[in-house]
């Protein structure tokens, strides 16, 4: 593979881990760039092959279906919070997301 | 080791106690599981509980369920509330799920004691049980090789004698591929047939949970127990109860063998044992019809185009602010929500997410998913014309034998064409189990081979009867691996 392809699939894992919010070291981007680009090539027979797009289909197209809209028991903030990664005052905690750190 | 019917009949007639069973279910666990590695976490305390309360409760007269004292072990994905469900992920190591999932209410509903969990693929995503971030489980058959995936640990340990009973999920052949390569049954039923409320999503217009047992007969019974609307999943199916099928023979049931499946690609001596199965079939006088199936061809790529979509949706609640282990990564939002996933997921549940952010971005998605999703429009339809002229459809479970463990770790692709024949019906939503048809010889090892029977939409019942008059002809099923003939 030239290198020039290397970049490209290079350049395409950084854009896409970005997008997935998936930090990854340079050694992984070393063996997944190539990886992704087999197969991808490997699987364009699938778009090569096939005509034009259709919507989605659902398997069995069941009829959509809603529950009554009544309340239900729920859980009590005792029994979900000590899932969480960090909490403070009955409350989760989460990272600042306006005006924190670049 | 009995059935789980048969372990249900003698608790309710009080031929042995729960407890009884439960302490051997522990002890065979204690001694066998430190090579084969099935097990995650067991649950010992409460099932000692639940198994004193169930023999209680038998001796002052209260009815038994079906299930009654029988011990169940549960993939890693399925939440069985204050037990840890980290499904085989660094990132949810410690996650304890606050509510149980429908399907293991409904288990306990019906008798049954869960043991513990079973190690798996992480989120479900492998072939090969080698993706946990834990251990690699191993194959009983011979331990040198893997007991597929991603419902590794539940096959293994089903296989091994060590419960009679798993409930894994299956998205493109989970439970079926590894009962196949571990020699026993393993069913995928229609979507929507079971609730899926408290399985942690990787697919969610693919997977489905399925159970794992030494014969067909007890499949019918977890099919049973389990199956029925749910107002906590939209996409059960309501419908009266599913019963047992009500096929009584094998005479004049037409069953449709597709050209594809037994293609280039497929394991000469595993083609052997098909063909000895399709004998079979026909002396108990079934007919067998040539069906030609050509989407299969591009199942594999359709499936893992549409399947790494949703991963990619579904796995973005793995940030460590809703879920997971929080690491922090800099000071931004951004950062922190990136160091988290590159650091607690493993290799494979990356490339899957990155595979499925690429077909879904902008640019690509028409290209990739919309023809991936027509595809598998044109796949379900060539099932519902198939299905206008048989009443099942059979074939190899998988185009091998067990491999290596190792053998396919480094070869992404190598690994996705082990589930080639499984993808198909979990495209179309169709039931399908795969049920022992014999052995190869490798080495000084026998390794099994699985039959994979695949039934119409909404057919699970008649399906599994089918399958059941087909193993009750065999003793493929009856066959313990070498180490476990004390089990």
């Amino acid at each position: 593979m030239s290198d020039a392809h290397s970049d490209a699939d290079l350049l395409r894992l950084r854009r896409v881990a970005a997008l997935a919010r998936l930090e990854l070291e340079p050694a992984e981007e070393a063996r997944l760039a190539p990886e992704l680009a087999r197969i991808l090539a490997a699987f364009e027979e699938l778009a090569r092959r096939t005509p034009a797009p259709a919507p989605a289909p659902a398997p069995l197209e069941p009829a959509a279906r809603t529950r009554p809209d009544v309340p239900q028991p729920s859980l009590a903030p005792h029994e979900f919070l000590p899932g969480a990664p960090a909490t403070e005052e009955g409350f989760f905690l989460v990272p600042k997301t306006i005006g924190g750190a670049p | 080791m009995t059935s789980a019917a048969e372990l249900a009949q003698a608790h309710t007639r009080g031929t042995c106690s729960v407890r009884a069973t439960l302490e051997e279910t522990l002890a065979r666990i204690a001694a066998a599981d430190v090579e084969l590695g099935a097990v995650a976490a067991l649950a010992s305390e409460s099932a000692r509980r639940r198994a004193d309360v169930l023999d209680a409760a038998r001796a002052h007269g209260f009815p038994c369920g079906p299930l009654f004292g029988v011990p169940v072990l549960l993939k890693s994905n399925l939440c069985y509330a204050g037990h840890e469900s980290n499904c085989g992920s660094r990132l949810l190591a410690g996650y304890r799920s606050p509510f149980t999932a429908t399907v293991v209410e409904r288990l306990l509903d019906a008798g049954a004691v869960v043991v513990g969990h079973a190690h798996m693929d992480e989120f479900a995503m492998g072939s090969s049980g080698e993706n946990s971030a834990y251990r690699a489980t191993r194959n009983p058959w011979d331990p040198t090789r893997v007991p597929g995936g991603s419902s590794s640990g539940c096959a293994a340990a089903v296989a091994a004698r060590l419960v009679p009973l798993a409930l894994g999920s299956d998205t493109g052949g989970s439970v079926r591929q590894p009962a196949a390569l571990c020699g026993i049954s393993g069913f995928k039923p229609s979507y929507g047939r079971l609730s899926r409320h408290g399985l942690v999503a990787f697919g969610s217009s693919l997977d489905q949970v399925g159970p794992l047992a030494t014969s067909v007969a007890d499949l019918e019974l977890v099919l049973e127990a389990l199956s029925g609307l749910d107002v906590r999943d939209a996409t059960t199916l309501g419908g009266p109860p599913i019963t047992r099928g009500t096929r009584s023979t094998l005479t004049g049931l037409r069953v449709g063998v597709p050209r594809e499946y037994l293609g280039a690609g497929l394991d000469a001596r595993v083609r052997a044992v098909i063909e000895r199965a399709l004998a079979e079939l026909v002396a108990a006088g079934a007919v067998c019809v040539p069906l030609e199936l050509p989407g299969t061809e591009l199942a594999i790529a359709t499936y893992y185009v549409v399947a790494t979509a949703e991963a990619a949706s579904n796995l973005a609640r793995f940030d460590g602010v809703r879920y997971g282990a929080r690491v922090e990564g800099g000071g931004s939002l951004a950062a922190m929500m990136g160091a988290t996933r590159g650091r607690g997921l493993g290799a494979e549940v990356k490339r899957r997410i990155l595979l499925g952010t690429f077909v879904l971005s902008h640019g690509f998605e028409e290209a990739w998913y919309g023809r991936a999703s027509a595809h598998r429009a044109a796949l379900a339809a060539e099932f519902r014309s198939a299905f206008e002229q048989v009443d099942v459809i059979v074939g190899p479970t998988t185009p091998a034998p067990a491999f290596r463990l190792g053998e396919k770790h480094a070869d992404p692709l190598a690994m996705y064409l082990a589930d080639a024949l499984t993808v198909p019906a979990s495209l179309a939503g169709l039931p399908a189990v795969s049920v022992p048809a014999g052995f190869v010889r490798e080495g000084e090892h026998d390794l099994p081979v699985g039959l994979q029977w695949i039934g119409p939409a909404g057919g699970d019942a008649e399906l599994l009867a089918a399958a059941r008059l087909f193993q009750n002809r065999t003793e493929h099923h009856r066959a313990v691996p070498p180490a476990c003939t004390n089990a």
